[in-house]
Formats: C-alpha cells, sequence, structure tokens
C-alpha cells in the first residue's frame, strides 16, 4: 500500500543543507498498522508528509496505492487526498468556524459526495459524538477534538490512515481511550495505519515497529 | 505599608521606548506600515492642496497688477465714462479698453463659398478687445514673430490696386483693413495662418500675429471664445458699438510706485463718493480676479474635503493597525499588568508608542505635502493661469496637521482604550472575543475629537454649510457602513448552513471573530460612497448640458440685436429654417446698487445669493409674466401699467438677500440710478435653458433707454449652419452663441475639474486599499491555516479560491450597495439643493460603480490572500 525508495529530503538552512530524510525505503503492506518511534528531530514527521503529499520529497520515490507522487501535481495530490488519505494530527486542525459535523462532512463535500451529511452523522456516531453535532471546536475538549479529527480523517473510508502524535495533547487517559479507537477503526475498516509516536508502548500496539534516526529509517524498533 | 507610587509618564515613556525599539527582530516599524501610509496619504493630501490653493491664490496677489492690467480697474457695462469720470480716472496714467463679444467670420469668398459647400457655419465667436497705446500697463503682450503690438493692430494702408481689387469683392463699408492679432484657438478653428482677413461687423482685420500670452487675460473669468485684439479705431468703425450692445468699458489705472494699498483704498472711496451713481466696479491689484480666486478657494475646500474623508478612511486602518500590534503585544501587556502596571500606566506605554508614530506620520505628509506647489511649478508651471507664489503656507499645514492628529487620535482611542479594559486572565487566553467599549472616558475623547474634525473643517470653509454637510454625509455614511457590516453579519448568521463547503467557507469567515467585514465595509463603502456620489453628479451634470433634453435646449442665442433689427431678423429667420421655438426679450445690463437704501455691499446676503449683487446683472422688462415664471408672491402689473417703476424679484434669491415685496430695489442703468418697487416674488427655473432674469422691471421708463434685444432660436439641427450664415452676413452686429458650441467649450471646462476630483477620489480609494490591504495582513495567518486544513483534506487550489473570492464578493457587494445608496442619496441632496437642477437617476452609472467596487473588493482580496494558496503545508500542520 505505501512504497518508497531512497527517499529524501533536505532543506536549505543558513548553515548550509540539512539532510532531513536519507534515504528512507519503506514498504507497508494493505491493512498493515505501522508504528513509527524516534526521538524529536529524527525525521519521522516530515516522512508522515512526504507521505500524505504534504511535503514533497528532494529525491527517490513515493507510491500510496499504486499512485506515485512524482507524477502528481500539488492539486492532484489533493484529489488523491480526498479519497485515498485520511490524516490525524497532534493538534487535531479543525476548522474553528465550522461545527463538529461541518468539519466531518468536509471532505466528502469536497469529493462532492450527495450523503455527506448522513455519512458524517453515523461517522460520528461510531466515534461516540452522536450528540456534539452542532458544537464548534471551541466549545469542545481535546480528546473530543480528536475524536472529530479522526471521524474526519476516516469518513471518505480512505484506505490509508496516517496519524501524528495524536494522543500528543491529551491525557494519559484520553490518549488510551483515542488509541484504542484509532486502531479498533483501523481494524475493522482494514485500513493501513502509519502511527507516529515518542511512545514505544503506543507503538507496540501496531502489527509493527520502525525507529528512525538522523532521517535514517532503522528497522525493527524496541 | 507605604502608599504605592503612582506609575509616572516618565516611566512609561521608558518602556515604551524599550518597545519600539523592536524586540528581538529589531524591526521598528513592524506592524505599523499601513498605520503610517494611511497617515501620511491623508496629511499628505490635505496638505498638498491647502499649500497648492495659497500658493495660487498668493500668485494671483503677487501678481494683481498684471492679471489686473494695472494697479486699479474701473468697469462699466453697456457705456463708456462720461467726460468728467474721465476726467477725474485720467489724472494719473491710465489706459482704455473695451471687450465685447463679436462674430468674424472668414473674407475670402472662395472659402465661404467651400464652408457653404460643406454646410458649415461659416462666422465664430471671438472675444473681441480693443486697446490703447498705452495698453497693457503691467505685464507683457507677446506676439508670434516678436511682433510688436502697436505695429500688429495698426490700420492698414492699402495699394491703390489692392482697394480697386477689393471694391469688386467687398461691400462699400467693408472697405476699411485694419490690423488685428488674436489667440492660437481662433487660428485652428478657422484652419487659417496669420495674415488672413476676416470680417468682423463693417470692417475688415488682417490676423497679423498670433496672440502668445496676455497678461490680464484671467482677469475676467473663464473665456467662452478665442480672444482677438485689436484697436479703439477698428473696433468704432465696425459699427458694433451700438447703444445698448453688451460692452464693457474697462479704465486701468497705474499709480505711482509710492501709492500702497492704503493709497488705493482712499482713491476706490473717492470714486464712490465723487461718482456713487456711476455703477461701475471697482477692483484692485489685491483681488485682481475675485472670480478665479474664489474657483481656486472653493476647488481646494472640495478637495480639502475629500482629502479629509481619505483621512477617515484612512482611520480604520489606523485602528486596524493599532488594535492588531495591542493583540500582538498582549503577552506584555499581560505581564506589565500582572507585576502590578495599573490599566492607565498600560495606556499611557501605547499611547506615547502611537503617538511618536502619529508625530512622525505627520511630519511626513507635511512636509511631502509643503514640496507639492514646488513640484507642480517645475512640472506644470507653464500650463497654470498664474506663477504660483512658492513658500511655506503655515495655516494649510497648521490644519492638514490638526486633521491628521485628530483623525489618529479620534481612531485610535477605542483600540487603546480596550487595553485598559482587558483583564490579565483574557489578556493570556488565547480568546479572540470582543471585550465591549472603552471606558467612558475615551469614548468622549473619540466623540470630542470627530467634534474637532469637524469644527477644524467648518473653520477653515468660506461655506461652512457645505463643511457641516460634508461632515454629516461622511458621519452618516459612517454609521451606516458600520451597521451594513453588523447586518451583514447577521443575515450570514441566519442564512444557514450552504451546503457547498466554499460557500460555507466563505460564510463562516464573514462571522467570525476578528473577520475584516467591518475594515472592507468600512473602508471600500466610503470610498464607493464618494465616488459614487461623484459620478452621480457628473452624469447628471453632462446630461444637462450635453442636449440630453432636447425640448428645453435653444439651438442659438442671439445677443444685441438692435430694436430695428429683432423683428425683420425674426422673420428672415422663420423663412429660411424650420424653427420650432423662439424666445425674445429685450436686455440690458444693470447693477444693484442697494436695496432699501442699504449700500449693496453692506448687505449680508447669502452665500447662494451673493453673486446677484456681485457686478452687473442682466434685467428687462415685460407687460406679462415671461413664459415658466409663476408668480408666487404678490400680484403682476396690469398690462396697461403706468406708475412708477415695478419689479418683479427671484423668490429664491429674494430669500437669500432679505428681500420682501414692498422692498425698494436702486438699480444702475447705464450710468443713471432707478429704483422700483418689489411687486411680487416669483419662481425662475434657472435649469430650464431659456432665459432667465433674476429682475423683470414694469416696462417704463426702461422702455426708452437705449437697449438691445436677446433671443433663443429652437430649431431642427440640419438649418443651424444655414441659419448662421444668414445671420453672420446679413446681420453682423448680432453675436451668435451656438449652444451645442458653448456646451463643449463648458464640457472642456467640466472634464478637467472632474479630472482634478477624479484624482482626489483616488486618493480616498487608494486609502481604502491600504486598509484593506492591512485587513488582509492582519488576517493572514487564519487564512493560511484554513487553506492547509482545507488541502489536507482534498481541496485543490481553486476550490479554496473560490471561498475566498465569494467572502470577498459578499463584502464588497454589501459595502458597494450600501455605499451606491449613500452617494446617490449625497448626489441628490447636491442636484436638488445647491445646483438647483432636476434629479436623474443613472442605474448603469451606479451600477458600474457597484461592480467596479465589488470586483476591486475581489481582486485586491484575493491578492492579499493569494500567498495563502501557495503556503507550504507542513511548516503550519507543526507549528499549530
Amino acid at each position: 500500500m505505501i512504497e518508497t525508495q531512497n527517499l529524501t529530503v533536505t532543506l536549505p538552512s543558513r548553515a548550509g543543507e540539512v539532510n532531513i530524510l536519507r534515504g528512507v525505503d519503506l514498504s507497508v503492506a494493505g491493512g498493515e498498522t505501522v508504528g513509527l518511534i524516534g526521538p524529536s528531530g529524527s525525521g519521522k514527521t516530515t516522512l508522515l508528509m512526504v507521505l500524505a503529499g504534504l511535503e514533497p520529497a528532494t529525491g527517490g520515490q513515493v507510491t500510496v496505492a499504486d499512485n506515485a507522487y512524482q507524477q502528481m501535481s500539488e492539486d492532484d495530490l489533493a484529489r488523491f487526498r480526498r479519497t485515498h488519505i485520511g490524516i490525524v494530527f497532534q493538534s487535531f486542525h479543525l476548522v474553528p468556524t465550522m461545527t463538529a459535523l461541518e468539519n466531518v462532512m468536509l471532505p466528502l463535500e469536497l469529493a462532492g459526495l450527495d450523503d455527506a451529511q448522513t455519512k458524517a452523522e453515523a461517522m460520528l456516531g461510531e466515534v461516540g459524538l452522536a450528540a456534539r453535532h452542532d458544537h464548534y471546536p471551541a466549545q469542545m475538549s481535546g480528546g473530543e477534538q480528536q475524536r472529530v479529527a479522526l471521524a474526519r480523517a476516516l469518513v471518505a473510508d480512505p484506505p490509508v490512515l496516517f496519524a501524528d502524535e495524536p494522543t500528543g495533547n491529551l491525557d494519559q487517559k484520553t490518549g488510551t481511550a483515542i488509541m484504542d479507537l484509532i486502531l479498533g477503526l483501523a481494524k475493522s475498516r482494514n485500513t493501513t495505519l502509519f502511527l507516529i509516536t515518542h511512545d514505544s508502548a503506543l507503538a507496540a500496539r501496531c502489527d509493527r515497529t520502525l525507529k528512525m534516526q538522523d532521517g535514517i529509517l532503522l528497522g525493527q524498533g524496541d | 505599608m507605604s502608599q504605592p507610587k503612582q506609575l509616572s509618564w516618565r516611566l512609561a515613556l521608558k518602556l515604551a521606548r524599550r518597545e519600539m525599539q523592536g524586540g528581538p527582530d529589531g524591526r521598528l516599524f513592524a506592524g505599523f506600515r499601513i498605520f503610517l501610509l494611511c497617515l501620511v496619504l491623508g496629511v499628505f493630501t490635505i496638505a498638498a492642496v491647502g499649500s497648492l490653493s495659497a500658493s495660487l491664490v498668493g500668485g494671483l496677489a503677487a501678481q494683481g497688477q498684471s492679471i489686473l492690467g494695472g494697479d486699479m480697474d474701473f468697469r462699466l457695462v453697456h457705456r463708456a465714462a462720461f467726460d468728467d469720470e474721465r476726467a477725474w480716472l485720467t489724472r494719473h496714467k491710465s489706459s482704455e479698453i473695451a471687450t465685447m463679444r463679436v462674430m468674424a467670420r472668414l473674407a475670402d469668398e472662395g472659402a465661404l463659398q467651400d464652408l457653404e459647400a460643406q454646410d458649415l457655419p461659416e462666422a465664430m465667436l471671438v472675444e473681441a478687445k480693443a486697446v490703447d497705446a498705452a495698453y497693457p500697463l503691467y505685464g507683457k503682450i507677446v506676439l508670434s514673430g516678436d511682433m510688436d503690438l502697436s505695429k500688429a493692430i495698426a490700420p492698414i494702408e492699402l495699394s491703390q490696386a489692392q482697394t480697386q481689387a477689393q471694391t469688386q469683392a467687398q461691400t462699400a463699408s467693408q472697405k476699411m483693413l485694419y490690423g488685428a492679432v488674436a489667440e492660437q484657438g481662433l487660428f485652428d478653428r478657422l484652419d487659417i495662418t496669420p495674415g488672413t482677413e476676416l470680417v468682423l461687423g463693417d470692417i475688415r482685420v488682417r490676423l497679423n500675429a498670433v496672440l502668445v500670452s496676455e497678461p490680464d487675460r484671467n482677469a475676467g473669468g473663464f473665456p467662452l471664445a478665442p480672444r482677438l485684439m485689436l484697436s479703439h479705431q477698428a473696433l468704432t468703425a465696425a459699427g458694433l458699438l451700438r447703444p445698448g450692445a453688451l460692452v464693457n468699458y474697462h479704465y486701468r489705472l497705474r499709480l505711482p510706485e509710492a501709492a500702497d494699498n492704503e493709497a488705493v483704498k482712499s482713491l476706490r472711496a473717492d470714486a464712490q463718493n465723487l461718482f456713487p451713481n456711476a455703477g461701475w466696479r471697482v477692483r484692485d491689484r489685491s483681488d485682481a480676479s475675485p472670480s478665479m480666486r474664489r474657483f481656486i478657494e472653493r476647488l481646494g475646500l472640495f478637495l480639502t474635503l475629500v482629502g479629509l474623508t481619505a483621512l477617515v478612511v484612512g482611520g480604520v486602518g489606523v485602528g486596524n493597525a493599532i488594535a492588531a500590534y495591542l493583540q500582538k503585544r498582549r503577552e506584555t501587556i499581560a505581564i506589565v499588568k500582572a507585576l502590578g502596571g495599573s490599566g492607565r500606566f498600560i495606556f499611557r506605554i501605547y499611547a506615547l508608542q502611537i503617538g511618536a508614530l502619529s508625530v512622525l506620520a505627520l511630519l511626513v505628509g507635511l512636509s511631502l505635502g509643503a514640496a507639492v506647489p514646488y513640484f507642480v511649478q517645475a512640472a506644470a508651471g507653464a500650463v497654470l493661469p498664474v506663477k504660483l507664489a512658492l513658500g511655506l503656507y503655515p495655516q494649510p499645514l497648521f490644519a492638514a496637521g490638526g486633521f491628521g492628529l485628530l483623525a489618529a487620535a479620534a481612531f485610535a482611542l477605542w483600540p487603546l482604550g480596550l487595553v485598559e479594559k482587558t483583564p490579565v486572565t483574557a489578556l493570556f487566553r488565547a480568546d479572540t472575543q470582543a471585550v465591549g467599549r472603552p471606558a467612558a472616558r475615551y469614548m468622549l475623547g473619540i466623540g470630542l475629537c470627530f467634534i474637532g474634525l469637524a469644527a477644524l473643517a467648518m473653520m477653515i470653509s468660506e461655506r461652512r454649510d457645505v463643511a457641516l454637510w460634508f461632515g454629516v454625509g461622511v458621519g452618516l455614511s459612517y454609521l451606516a457602513l458600520r451597521g451594513a457590516a453588523s447586518l451583514l453579519v447577521f443575515f450570514v448568521r441566519r442564512a444557514g448552513r450552504p451546503r457547498q463547503p466554499e460557500w460555507r467557507m466563505a460564510l463562516a469567515n464573514i462571522m467570525r471573530p476578528n473577520a475584516p467585514v467591518r475594515a472592507v465595509m468600512l473602508s471600500i463603502g466610503l470610498s464607493v460612497t464618494l465616488l459614487s456620489a461623484i459620478s452621480m453628479v457628473d452624469g447628471n451634470i453632462n446630461r444637462q448640458i450635453s442636449g440630453d433634453l432636447p425640448e428645453r435646449t435653444p439651438s442659438f442665442f442671439l445677443l444685441d440685436i438692435a430694436p430695428n433689427q429683432i423683428d425683420p431678423l425674426m422673420t428672415k429667420a422663420k423663412n429660411l429654417a424650420d424653427i420650432s421655438h423662439v424666445e425674445q426679450t429685450a436686455m440690458l445690463r444693470g447693477q444693484i446698487l442697494s436695496i432699501n437704501d442699504v449700500l449693496a455691499r453692506d448687505i449680508k446676503a447669502s452665500p447662494d445669493a451673493a453673486w446677484v449683487l456681485r457686478g452687473d446683472r442682466g434685467l428687462t422688462y415685460a407687460l406679462t409674466p415671461p413664459p415658466g415664471g409663476k408668480v408666487v408672491e404678490g400680484a403682476w402689473w396690469p398690462e396697461d401699467y403706468d406708475g412708477p417703476p415695478l419689479v418683479s424679484f427671484d423668490a429664491e434669491e429674494a430669500a437669500g438677500l432679505g428681500v420682501s415685496i414692498g422692498d425698494k430695489i436702486t438699480v444702475n442703468i447705464l450710468g443713471r440710478p432707478m429704483s422700483a418697487t418689489v411687486a411680487n416674488l416669483r419662481y425662475v427655473d434657472w435649469a430650464s435653458g431659456g432665459m432667465n432674469f433674476v429682475m423683470v422691471f414694469s416696462p417704463k421708463p426702461l422702455i426708452y433707454a437705449p437697449h438691445t434685444y436677446l433671443a433663443t432660436l429652437t430649431m431642427a439641427e440640419k438649418d443651424e449652419a444655414k441659419l448662421a450664415r444668414m445671420l453672420a452676413r446679413d446681420y453682423p452686429n448680432v453675436t451668435i452663441i451656438r449652444v451645442k458650441e458653448a456646451i463643449a467649450g463648458m464640457r472642456d471646462i467640466l472634464t478637467n475639474l472632474g479630472l482634478a476630483v477624479r484624482a482626489m477620489s483616488a486618493v480616498t480609494l487608494l486609502a481604502g486599499i491600504f486598509v484593506l490591504a492591512g485587513a488582509m495582513a492582519a488576517g493572514h495567518k487564519a487564512r493560511v491555516y484554513d487553506a492547509v486544513v482545507m488541502k489536507v483534506l482534498g481541496a485543490t487550489r481553486r476550490r479554496i479560491l473560490a471561498a475566498f473570492a465569494l467572502e470577498y464578493a459578499l463584502m464588497g457587494l454589501g459595502a458597494a450597495v450600501i455605499a451606491a445608496g449613500a452617494g446617490t442619496l449625497a448626489a441628490y441632496a447636491l442636484i436638488v439643493g445647491p445646483m438647483q437642477a432636476e434629479f436623474v437617476f443613472l442605474p448603469l452609472t451606479l451600477a458600474l460603480t457597484v461592480f467596479g467596487a465589488v470586483a476591486l473588493t475581489v481582486i485586491l482580496g484575493l491578492l492579499g490572500t493569494y500567498s495563502a494558496l501557495s503556503a507550504p503545508a507542513a511548516p503550519v500542520l507543526r507549528s499549530e
């Protein structure tokens, strides 16, 4: 489902070029859950951004669901994300001026689906927020906002779900509940999950754990 | 426990300085570019207009002698000075000049036949000016080829052969040939070169040179036709100086060098005392061209008021910039408050910073504005009517500085006042809810600043009523637009949640806290209010003067028709052309000397009616009320009335002069005073395009005074040239004003004026654009975030752009509709009120203005947010 070959990301800086990713080769099968751990600045989030088509790679190749990113424009990638990729961020990134329901409806509407509302309501029900449809993000707790973000990421039934530190802004109890939800939904929908976390215990709940250091994928983590 | 020490202004200044040094990024003016631009632009505009206007008026005063053509000018209408008057006038070095409008036509029969073949009129209106050898007393006449004026206008000796040749071609009265010079315009219009001969009444003149420069050209206001200068001998020989003909005789005096203004004043008083009934209009070098001075001052005032609008529009940007700056300083403010700084102390810290920046902006604006006359003199000095008197004029600079300071304070006090009211806890939260109004003392301060702005505008205005109404108009528009912004948000809230995400995002962006809706509505709205008002007035004037109302606009005005000519002329005209409407009336010119024995100069007239007392006015006599002249008070005299003189007065002007039925009006006609009792007041429609007079007298005794007739002819266009040719040949003394040509001349002047006004409105629009740019910059971070999240969820750039465009279009439309309404209302008030014309609603003009405003908002908005579309997603997603 996810393939990278010799993936590199190099960014210019005043002190010279900084190699964020240094030849990452990765292969994730469909329906597999993968946890990626590594210290801050090791390149985990950059790898996720590249895999989600949100940041261009400097070199190498990325293929997700048989689509090679190198040939795709920014707008092609946006259209691809609508149907193939869901993302959950540490900071939720909900649209503050839209209600929970509207946030969840958004990817379906962008994809031009007619039954966006019905599906979004059902999805909010799946994450346990049936009663909070009309609430704005600012009116919800962090855990609730992350549930909305998860519902939004999965509502279009994408084959791939990326999660970047989804519990980083939550307390332990809420974090555990959110992780249960993510893993449960991924399994039930046979969604490929690529999870980034600092917490090796969380990563260990995935099918496979990878470790990253200084832009290099070290293989099986602890 | 000791009493806590009051935190001083000195400490506030210290902290303010520390903060202004820029913090870690070291950028002194970061976040204040729009603030500075708005303030500099407004102050610069007002200072520039004021300085330029003062330099022009100063130039008029400095060159008073050459503009007037002497130290003093005595003007008589219809008649030359009587012997005793002339004797008194010529005690000093003097020059006599006669001016009148006459028709000139080509003398060459071949050329005339060509014109006839092409069905073109062969005569052209010229402003004839007969001068003596002493002319000009001041300044210099410049002719092409450096020709000498006295030589150029001398009678021309013809050889025997030439005389014989001409005798065959010309009538006997046109045998004499005189020299003349004319402005380039006449050469261009007739397509001729120096050496060409023209027929002028009973004489022929040869145009020996082009009149390049005439120092006293601007003394008489705006000319209707090109100047033709000739000798007194020639004008007399032309046979145009008939009794009652509309001739202005000027007697100019050159006083000794030592004669100061007091001497001029005393001479003026002597003239009044010695010849109280002369009826002359006296001007002196200190105010050589009052009409031009008034024009410059009024245009200056109008443009200053437009500049003030730019300052008010810019004020919105000032307020926004300060609010955004204080928002960024929330943490600092919170810390200072937490450490014991009072609200007032914090207000001082930021008031000092804003004050310092305002003073900087004022200094820049004032310096640039004061430099404008120097720039104009260098770049366009040659085309100016007078040489500018360059210098530093403190009055307009003080006014501009005052306006700038008051506007900055008015718009800064709201956000500054809120800082004091905001609690520490709220400052620490990422809370964007508004915190209500500032304390009462700040609200009072804001109110006082606006009252100060209005008071200053009225103080510098000759027409306080205009300044007052302008202020009321701007104030009401401002409030209407603020209200409209709230109304738009209200309606958007009630509009529900549309299904299309672009629409939902657009509506949501309008409703969100700190949305730019108010800034956009006010900045674009105020600019468009002004623009739509100007477009509407401009469109109405164009419609009025371009003959869109054909039934009201005559084809010709005929002046100086001798009493024995009027009947044959009319018969001939009717036989020759298809004439649909004729009006004719006797006309004289006279000056109001007094009303109820109060001298005209002592009468306190309203500004709208003061013109009636200035100089001489056309007047007539009639047995019956003139057509369209409805008597609104009193009664018309019986047709067989034979008693003492009665007069019918224009009701509106009568109100402005305080004239009522039974009052005694004394008028000077042909050097003689004549008193008449006001018998009735009547309504006069000045916009009718017909013949209108403020005063219509009972026939006796005017019927016995030498006078001429004025006639208007309304006819089919196809016959106009034919009729003009007949009149020029058979009635050479009759002045023909072709209404279309006069309108074209007027339109040229109005077009140029319109350009100046539009240029100033563009300044207001520029201020609006700055404000909009500031509002866009303030919301840029939020837009980048929106764009990135939308992209993450699969939105293409086109769809994000569409959502932004929709948002801007909705705001622009809201602003434009309110502004178009307010602008139309202002234009209506202006046209129906002071301009006394019929208001015509011009939907196309208004629709174009609205469309332009919406397009401008969308384009500017998208330009401001386009970069948000290309912002990389990763940094935004990481940093949040």
